[in-house]
């Protein structure tokens, strides 16, 4: 694919605003292969894509965000980077921002964390508060801390990926989510006995 | 050790957070992804508006060695003081026509056997961009053999191979560079894109058939297929007027525009002898074009090059050239430099070659890979 970029590249400039149509299909330039490749990739990363987009909007409008975001990913099919997984989240994040408004998306994500809180028994492993109580405080904060922690927490994610994630530094990443786990903990702390964790919330290395 | 608040989280995550799709929808999402043409999305753009770029052509590969061409114009302004190299002769107009006129003259006279049914063209490029997020200088290179068919018709093959990444400065031995990302919907507000690793290490060659390929080149918004690029006029002044046409419509400056054009129908595209030569005398009428006789390529090899600085305003300025063999005609590249630093090629100074395109052989050929 890279092959036909340099074929049709003529160095000439050309109009915006477009979206650049592409001067050739590159679809005809494509291996026979490649719709395997491209649905071993929809297995492999569907599901944390669609978790992710359930953390942010809930189920319903997390289905049609996730099968946008392999839309996009199957005309960007080439340019994946080797691993694909933050680029798929930022393109799942930017097909939700433009898909539905901000408010819509926080009613949605507040009630699938209250719903969460309501299906989840159990306490923490280190026994200190219920995984309900996490989940209702996770449920009451701003939408970007809530994002934050669960690209953390249940992706997993190093900072630099979710960075791409979010399209911001690593600096600012860090400084978010430093604010991020201080307003959990606060609001574990006023929804919670125990204090010995959120005592112990400090500053990222 | 991890933060105990992102223990908690952790360890409240729902037990069915993660689920594999139903064979349904899986079924459904795959079709309506293979519904449209795989490799259709938005290319990276870089810059932010209104100095718009566009990658020229498709470039995929992160080596941005697309020539991101500033759409601002600024008349007049082609003749900055500070040109990376300031040519060694004087500008003067007789000299550029006198060079390139016999540059003509020898292009004119090479000759393609009628049994050459394919254009083949072999290059290295040459790309090199800031660091992501850091502050290395990075060179990028990538080889490309292409063969396409004379009529259009058959099929035709491509050979790619990333040949390895290094440090021009700030050292290191692995970086994360650029590369293009979609934004989700088109006339997205801002440019998106990520990121991905290079080293030093040289890729695996990539060779593709391809069946069929109906207009693989385009001229500003026009896409030609090989044959209608050698039906172009061989007459220079009917060869501009056609050149200008199909870069239609453009913002940019049109000595800009035609240089580039022009350039490109000398360095890569596939061409007659005789449109060859008129893109040379074309080249010498256009005003600002200056001579630098005695250079040579980033690949080192002499030659003589002719240059257009062209200013951007904010966007910075840049200074592009094609460089040949004087005696035969051959072209042996075109590069762009920063002339002044601007918003179209952030993080790199003055001086620096951002792209090099070099030809190792172009023409036409019997034999295919």
């Amino acid at each position: 694919m890279t092959v036909l970029a340099t074929a049709v590249r003529t160095g000439v400039e050309r109009p915006l605003p477009d979206e650049t149509v592409p001067i050739q299909r590159r679809s005809e330039w494509l291996n026979p292969g490649d719709e395997l490749r491209f649905a071993e990739l929809y297995d492999a990363h569907y599901p944390k894509v669609l978790a992710y987009l359930i953390s942010r909007a809930g189920r319903q409008l997390a289905e049609e965000a996730a099968s946008e975001t392999f839309v996009v990913a199957w005309r960007r099919f080439g340019d994946l980077p080797h691993d694909p997984l933050p680029w798929l989240l930022g393109v799942a994040r930017n097909v939700l921002r433009d898909s539905h408004r901000a408010s819509v998306r926080y009613e949605a994500a507040v009630e699938q964390f209250q719903h969460w809180a309501e299906t989840t028994t159990g306490d923490v492993a280190d026994g200190v508060v219920d995984r309900s109580e996490v989940l209702r405080a996770v449920a009451e904060l701003a939408d970007q801390d809530r994002e934050l922690l669960i690209l953390t927490a249940w992706h997993a994610m190093s900072a630099r990926d979710a960075a791409q994630v979010l399209g911001c530094s690593r600096a600012t990443f860090f400084v978010r989510l430093h604010r991020a786990r201080r307003r959990l903990a606060a609001k574990l702390l006023g929804a919670s006995t125990h204090t010995s964790v959120v005592a112990s919330e400090r500053t990222p290395k | 050790m991890k933060h105990p608040i992102d223990r908690l989280v952790e360890q409240s995550r729902p037990d069915d957070y993660t689920q594999p799709p139903d064979a349904d929808r899986r079924d459904r999402d795959l079709a309506r992804a293979f519904a449209v043409p795989a490799g259709t999305g938005a290319r990276r753009r870089r810059s932010v508006r209104p100095v718009a770029f566009v990658v020229a052509g498709l470039a995929t590969c992160s080596v941005a060695a697309a020539i991101a061409i500033p759409l601002l114009n600024n008349p007049g302004s082609s003749n900055l003081e500070a040109t990376p190299t300031t040519p060694t002769a004087s500008p003067r107009a007789a000299a550029v026509r006198s060079v390139l006129f016999e540059a003509a003259a020898a292009a004119a006279g090479t000759t393609a056997p009628n049994s050459a049914r394919y254009w083949h063209h072999s290059s290295l490029d040459i790309s090199v961009e800031r660091e992501a997020a850091g502050p290395a200088l990075i060179e990028q290179r990538r080889t490309v053999d292409l063969w396409l068919p004379r009529d259009d018709a058959g099929a035709s093959w491509s050979i790619s191979q990333f040949q390895g990444a290094r440090a021009l400065t700030g050292g290191g031995d692995r970086w994360r560079v650029a590369v293009g990302a979609p934004c989700p919907k088109p006339g997205a507000a801002k440019p998106c894109w990520t990121t991905k690793e290079v080293t030093s290490r040289a890729g695996a060659p990539d060779k593709q058939r391809i069946e069929t390929v109906a207009k693989p080149f385009a001229i500003g918004s026009t896409n030609l297929s090989v044959a209608e690029l050698g039906r172009l006029p061989d007459n220079p002044a009917e060869l501009k007027t056609k050149l200008l046409a199909l870069s239609q419509p453009s913002p940019g400056d049109p000595n800009a525009t035609l240089f580039e054009t022009t350039s490109a129908l000398i360095n890569r595209l596939p061409t007659t002898p005789a449109v060859r030569a008129a893109a040379f005398q074309l080249l010498a009428g256009i005003p600002g074009v200056q001579l630098l006789p005695k250079t040579s390529d980033a690949l080192g090899r002499p030659g003589t090059a002719v240059a257009l600085t062209t200013d951007h305003g904010p966007a910075g300025a840049h200074e592009t050239r094609l460089i040949f063999d004087p005696q035969s005609g051959k072209p042996l590249a075109y590069e762009a430099r920063i002339v002044r630093p601007g918003t179209a090629w952030p993080g790199l100074p003055p001086g620096t070659r951002y792209l090099a395109e070099l030809t190792k052989t172009t023409g036409w050929t019997t034999a295919t890979p």
